[in-house]
């Protein structure tokens, strides 16, 4: 936290001596952190006091800060300033070409990402390079487009400026009338701006811009109230130091040009004391020039003369052709150098005003180049996009018909696999009801033969005993009564179960407390655990019946104290065990039983499994499975 | 004086029906009326009234005009139409399956069986039945608490409370200790409700009486 509020230090201290040092160490620290909106943040302010200072350094380290994070976050806003200090950094090489090329290239940046304030003062800046480079109508046009940006943001800073930009360029193409109303829009723009400095700026740019078109016009008396009128401002020789200048300058050139030179000394005197004590080489070379100016006027030719040749030294030194042509005219223009001499200035004159005309026509012809391939190029992006667009389309279509296609193919697989499954299933369930079905029919055969040994035979052998007793043969009648019991016994055997009235829980239970005692313990486990009702009556049968003959045969035979009994029901199955602790038997030998050999019939007839195990003296474990549907 | 009770008796062997006829006439001061088959009982029923019926479970001598065919039959028809009778069985039916059944829907007044039933044993039964008390023979009995075991054998927790009672001198000791199959623990109210229904089913004074008798029939060791 600490580190963040210093940054935060750093960067809010605009006012302090060591300010770009400061945003230095704000830029480090922000790297250091990882942070990517304050690295951000902070190169922007540091790339922004870097070209105020001239810093070229400075200026590329943010842009190359602002790059690398653009690599790395694809912040479009970073590339955006990454290509806006590439154009301040060609615009402080003097190479405005390409100044103007990185300037469009951010200016695009901003527009995708809808930063109509960045897109509007890119354009200013381009309207001005364009300016600068007199391609008139390339910063006439960069100037309109960046109103249209601005003015539904209420902007008034920028709008203000670039209506002053529309208004320098109109009196540059003699519109002069044209030009007064632009710049009278800027200054009803400027005067909404709540910042008083820049408002009062605004406004002595104003004057001195009026002030201009007046005496480029001729009107030197307008143009000297004008420019009169912002000198009248409070105190600006020293809070608007470099504007004073220019309306001191200007005025005394229109005093001159009005053939009132006398009264253009004073003005020309102060700014030209002030700039040598700034050592304002710039300009010094502007004030040399016109007091060169104002000499000539005054017929002096001795410090006209001398004036020009200072004009022309600072000229060189600060590098501004310009004013070293206008020196140069001031030189040519001079009676007292000699004709060779004077020549020689002509000639410097005429070759350094073609080599300008020359490097404002390849400029104009650059600009003119950028403005455009961007133009093109914007265009050709257009249309890459459309054409973007319908391939993307075309190939969204194509996986659309694709993927429909994929799932019509599947859905007609599951389709089929699920029809087959069905059939096979429904075949099965057939299958499994016929069977179930001729086990009814069985079951039934058996209940009539029961129902016949029970009311026809018995009843017949009933009668037959009765009879026997009215004739006295009792021995006989004693023998056949046993007979009887024995077919009723078959008969009860035969006789099966239903669980309509009794459950077969209860039925269950029933039948093992008939074999239950404190001698040998039966217990059942899963019995109450699971829904029974579930099953077809056939299959609830087959498994008491077989727990009855089981049990009965334990009970019987195996002289056992406990018998276990476990059923289980699962999806497809009815689980039965029967275990116990007794003789146990062969099983091979046992297989043949009448008791046995029937019960595996049953549960054959149902699809269902019996295993028998059997150890001598260890026990007996008797296991049943039988498919419950399907 | 009373006037005698008015009895039917219902069974198909004649014999039998001699035995219990004389039996009956034995002992006390019955007017008796005695029937082969349900169908006729049941019309001698309807007719007049009286205040006890004895009858046999299976009756083989039915025919094709037979339309009540066993005595489970006449006792659902005497209780569908509401006639006042007390009933009782008396049948050779030892099988847990119908015995368990006829008690447990028909709820007869007595349930007696024929070869170990005396005359003393049918008096005492008729005092009882007309006490509005219920009488079942000693095997009966005995097969009923027989299927309590097993009921009792498939209940866990029954298990369990019979198993830990004897250890705790407390029933409220029991809450915690006893869990259902799931391993949740049961309330005391619930552990109380079943040892009540336990002492019913295994025919028990009390819990000391209930876990003796658990013992003796095996449930517990």
């Amino acid at each position: 936290m600490v580190e963040k509020d210093s940054i935060l230090y750093y960067l809010n201290n605009t006012k302090r001596k060591n300010q770009l040092k400061e945003l230095k160490r704000a830029v480090d620290l922000a790297e250091e952190i990882h942070h990517d909106s304050l690295i951000r943040e902070t190169n922007i302010k540091f790339g922004l006091q870097s070209y105020f200072k001239k810093k070229v350094k400075n200026l590329d380290l943010a842009h190359q800060n602002l790059k690398r994070l653009y690599m790395r976050s694809q912040d479009s806003l970073a590339l955006a300033k990454m290509f806006h200090y590439k154009a301040l950094f060609h615009l402080l090489n003097f190479t405005r070409d390409s100044s103007l090329y990185y300037y469009a290239e951010s200016k695009n940046i901003s527009v995708l990402i809808k930063d109509s304030l960045e897109v509007g003062r890119r354009l200013l800046s381009m309207a001005n390079v364009q300016r600068d480079g007199k391609d008139l109508l390339g910063s006439e046009i960069s100037a309109i487009e960046g109103l249209k940006y601005l003015e539904p943001i209420n902007d008034y800073r920028y709008t203000g400026f670039l209506y002053t930009n529309l208004g320098l360029l109109s009196s540059r193409a003699g519109k002069y009338k044209e030009a007064r109303r632009y710049l009278n829009k800027a200054k009803e723009i400027n005067e909404k701006n709540p910042n008083g400095r820049r408002k009062t700026r605004a406004i002595l740019n104003y004057f001195n811009n009026i002030g201009i078109t007046y005496i480029n016009e001729g009107n030197y008396d307008k143009a000297i109230t004008f420019l009169k009128e912002g000198l009248a401002l409070d105190s600006i020789a020293i809070k608007f130091r470099s504007k004073y200048y220019l309306l001191v300058e200007n005025l005394s050139d229109a005093y001159i040009l009005q053939k009132n030179p006398e009264k253009a000394y004073q003005g020309l005197k102060e700014a030209n004391d002030l700039k040598v004590k700034n050592n304002d080489t710039k300009g010094l070379s502007t004030s040399h020039n016109l007091l060169s100016k104002y000499y000539y006027a005054m017929n002096d030719e001795k410090k006209a003369l001398y004036h020009a040749k200072r004009g022309l030294e600072f000229a060189k030194e600060s590098k501004h052709l310009l004013r070293e042509t206008r020196a140069l005219k001031l030189l040519a223009k001079s009676k007292i150098v000699n004709r060779k001499t004077a020549n020689e200035y002509l000639k410097t004159y005429i070759r350094l005003n073609d080599s300008l005309f020359k490097r404002e026509r390849t400029i104009k012809n650059q600009f003119a180049r950028i403005r455009f391939e961007t133009d093109k190029k914007e265009k050709e992006n257009a249309t890459l996009k459309i054409e973007n667009e319908n391939k993307q389309l075309e190939i969204e279509q194509e996986k659309q018909q694709k993927a429909i296609g994929f799932l019509v193919a599947i859905g007609s697989l599951l389709l089929l696999g699920i029809s087959v499954l069905v059939f096979k299933n429904r075949r099965k369930k057939l299958a499994f009801e016929a069977q179930l079905q001729k086990v009814e029919v069985r079951e039934e055969e058996r209940q009539q033969i029961a129902k016949s040994l029970h009311d026809e035979v018995a009843g017949d052998l009933r009668m037959l005993h009765q009879q026997l007793e009215k004739d006295n043969q009792t021995a006989i009648a004693e023998s056949l009564n046993s007979v009887t019991n024995n077919v009723r016994n078959l008969s009860h055997q035969l006789s099966s179960v239903n669980f309509d009235e009794v459950s077969f829980q209860d039925q269950l239970v029933n039948l093992v407390s008939d074999y239950f005692s404190s001698t040998c313990k039966i217990s059942i486990r899963g019995l109450k655990e699971n829904d029974w009702s579930i099953l077809e009556n056939s299959i609830k049968r087959t498994v008491y019946l077989c727990i009855r003959e089981n049990v009965q045969n334990a009970h019987k035979h195996a002289k056992t104290t406990h018998i276990k009994i476990r059923l289980t029901l699962d999806k497809n199955k009815a689980y039965v065990s029967i275990e116990d602790t007794g003789v146990g038997f062969n099983v091979s030998e046992k297989a043949g039983g009448i008791g046995l050999k029937n019960q595996r019939e049953r549960i054959q007839e149902l699809g269902g499994k019996i295993e028998i195990q059997s150890i001598i003296n260890k026990g007996t474990t008797i296991q049943i499975e039988i498919p419950i549907h399907v | 004086m009373f006037s005698p009770l008015k009895i039917v008796v219902v069974d198909d062997h004649q014999l039998i029906l001699d035995g219990i006829m004389s039996s009956l006439k034995e002992k006390g001061n019955y007017e008796v009326v005695s029937s082969t088959n349900c169908d006729d009982a049941f019309a001698k029923i309807k007719e007049g009234s009286f205040d006890i019926l004895f009858t046999d479970l299976s009756f083989d001598n039915s025919s094709f005009s037979t339309k009540i065919e066993s005595g489970e039959h006449l006792i659902k028809a005497i209780q569908k139409e509401k006639i006042a009778i007390k009933i009782a069985v008396i049948t050779g039916h030892t099988e847990t399956n119908r015995l368990y059944n006829v008690i447990h829907n028909l709820k007869p007044s007595a349930y007696l069986l024929k070869n170990k039933c005396d005359a003393t044993e049918l008096n005492f039964a008729i005092k009882k039945i007309m006490n509005n008390d219920v009488y079942y023979s000693h095997e009966v009995h005995q097969k009923l608490i027989k299927r309590a075991c097993v009921e009792i054998q498939m209940d866990e927790v029954a298990i369990q409370i019979l198993k830990e009672l004897p250890k705790q001198s407390k029933i409220s000791n029991l809450v915690g200790v006893i869990h259902k199959a799931d391993g949740s623990p049961i309330k005391l109210r619930s552990i109380e409700a079943k040892l009540a229904n336990l002492r019913i089913d295994l025919n028990a004074v009390n819990n000391t009486d209930l876990i003796l008798k658990a013992k003796e029939l095996g449930i517990i060791d």
